[in-house]
């Protein structure tokens, strides 16, 4: 998994990507506050169909930008299981009618479309620049681009040690599976928190103080 | 250019094991010199020592100041550190905002910044990289940014930790040639007994958080006996030896 996970298109030249990163940041803050809205503004029969419209501008953005529709689909798929958590843990406690259920998962979907799609159409130092112009406190900017620099880093480190388990054991139990996968998971926590540290001491090396925020 | 100073540097890791024992060092303005150790000789612990990134005790004097949590930030203006991986050096958004990084705190404006990151990138050929992202270069284009954020902060004495590693040939000559170009005091750790030959007229042998001696490369890389004795080959060009390096 490399950057081109999520800026795979952001450098195609469409209508949608000409636009500033102003004008598509104030557009995504607009739907996402929609969205987490209407519920509180409209029924839940009204809600949905509001949310149906804005999937429609959704698409029309997405004709136009041309980001392959299965490309942001398929990503953004990947909210449906905390989606369906949510909806389990609720549905338990006997909280959810099918009209919520239907809003939680449309809500969900549409809100992490709304960033990919975003993000497809904006390189991501632009979005992060444009945070920085609006004054967002410079912690918060921080805290954003280290997280997408170094979260593919540590994807890479992750297929490396499976690739690793994998050269060392091709046929893992389930149980064996699962206890592997823990070791790796308390490995990169390691790693990180000491590749933390070294960040932290080449940021020192230049400079950099708390007070520079 | 810094003149240098260790006495009596120790460092213990956490579970108490020994880094560094009692290291005594001098070096003189403008002097290069290498730290040649097997794994876990000490020369990351020692560089971190002198940049104050590790708790020692001992003494380290830049130009004369004692190193210490009071006097760090200003001792750290004149300093640059090189790391081994570049993927921690390089955490901003694009090129030329991580060469920039940090020149605030030397005192200079954003005009002189920019200035200064822009002409650091055009001396390892980056210049039409400004605004790219460091994670979208290849590993050798993220060694040459990390030289430029050194040469833009323009360093009286800079600490490279293994600089050729990983680096393809080209890559290795290409540092090569910066490195000589470059001015200032320069602590240099590395296992590439090659460059040292090329580039320090001095070098410290470290095992075992110790100075086992130090000198010209030239005689102690040649010492067949002292190299194994302390993991290490003599370099192929000065090795003798038809089939082999011992």
């Amino acid at each position: 998994m490399n950057h081109g996970f999520l800026e795979d298109h952001a450098f195609l030249n469409s209508p949608v990507h000409r636009l500033s990163p102003k004008s598509k940041l104030s557009a995504v803050f607009l739907m996402l506050t929609l969205i987490l809205i209407l519920t509180h503004l409209f029924q839940p029969a009204l809600s949905i169909q509001i949310m149906f419209a804005l999937a429609g501008i959704l698409a029309v953005f997405t004709f136009l930008s041309r980001v392959p529709l299965r490309f942001l689909l398929l990503r953004s798929s990947l909210v449906l299981p905390f989606s369906g958590f949510v909806i389990l843990v609720n549905s338990l406690s006997g909280t959810m009618d099918p009209f919520q259920i239907l809003l939680v998962l449309t809500r969900s979907i549409l809100s992490v479309f709304t960033i990919l799609l975003l993000i497809s159409t904006t390189p991501f130092q632009q979005i992060l620049t444009q945070l920085s112009r609006w004054k967002f406190p410079g912690l918060l900017v921080m805290v954003i681009a280290f997280m997408y620099r170094y979260f593919f880093v540590l994807a890479k480190e992750i297929k490396s040690l499976e690739k690793g388990v994998g050269m060392r054991s091709s046929k893992l139990g389930g149980w064996q599976r699962m206890k592997t996968y823990a070791n790796i998971l308390g490995m990169l926590l390691i790693r990180s928190y000491e590749r933390s540290e070294r960040i932290h001491q080449a940021m020192e090396m230049r400079g950099f103080s708390e007070e520079s925020l | 250019m810094s003149e240098l100073t260790l006495h009596n540097v120790s460092f213990h890791y956490g579970d108490g094991s020994l880094a560094l024992q009692s290291i005594e060092m001098n070096l003189k303005s403008g002097e290069r010199i290498a730290l040649v150790g097997p794994n876990g000789a000490g020369k990351t612990s020692l560089l971190m020592a002198i940049a104050g990134l590790i708790k020692y005790s001992g003494d380290v004097l830049i130009d004369g100041v004692r190193l210490s949590d009071k006097s760090k930030h200003e001792i750290r203006k004149k300093m640059s550190f090189v790391f081994q991986n570049p993927d921690e050096m390089l955490f901003m958004p694009t090129v030329m905002e991580d060469v920039c990084f940090g020149l605030d705190s030397l005192g200079l404006s954003a005009e002189a910044a920019n200035a200064a990151a822009r002409a650091a990138l055009s001396a390892v050929s980056l210049s039409d990289f400004e605004g790219r992202s460091a994670h979208h270069l290849s590993y050798g284009e993220r060694r040459r940014v990390t030289l430029a954020t050194v040469l833009a902060r323009q360093s009286t004495l800079t600490l490279f930790d293994e600089p050729t590693r990983e680096l393809d040939p080209f890559g290795r000559r290409q540092f090569i040639d910066l490195f000589q170009g470059m001015a200032g005091t320069m602590i240099l750790a590395t296992h590439d007994l090659e460059l040292v030959l090329e580039t320090c007229p001095r070098m410290i042998l470290l095992d075992a958080g110790r100075i086992i001696t130090q000198g010209d490369p030239r005689t102690i890389l040649a010492d067949a006996a002292l190299m194994k004795a302390h993991r290490l080959e003599v370099p192929h060009s000065l090795s003798t030896h038809p089939h082999g390096h011992y």
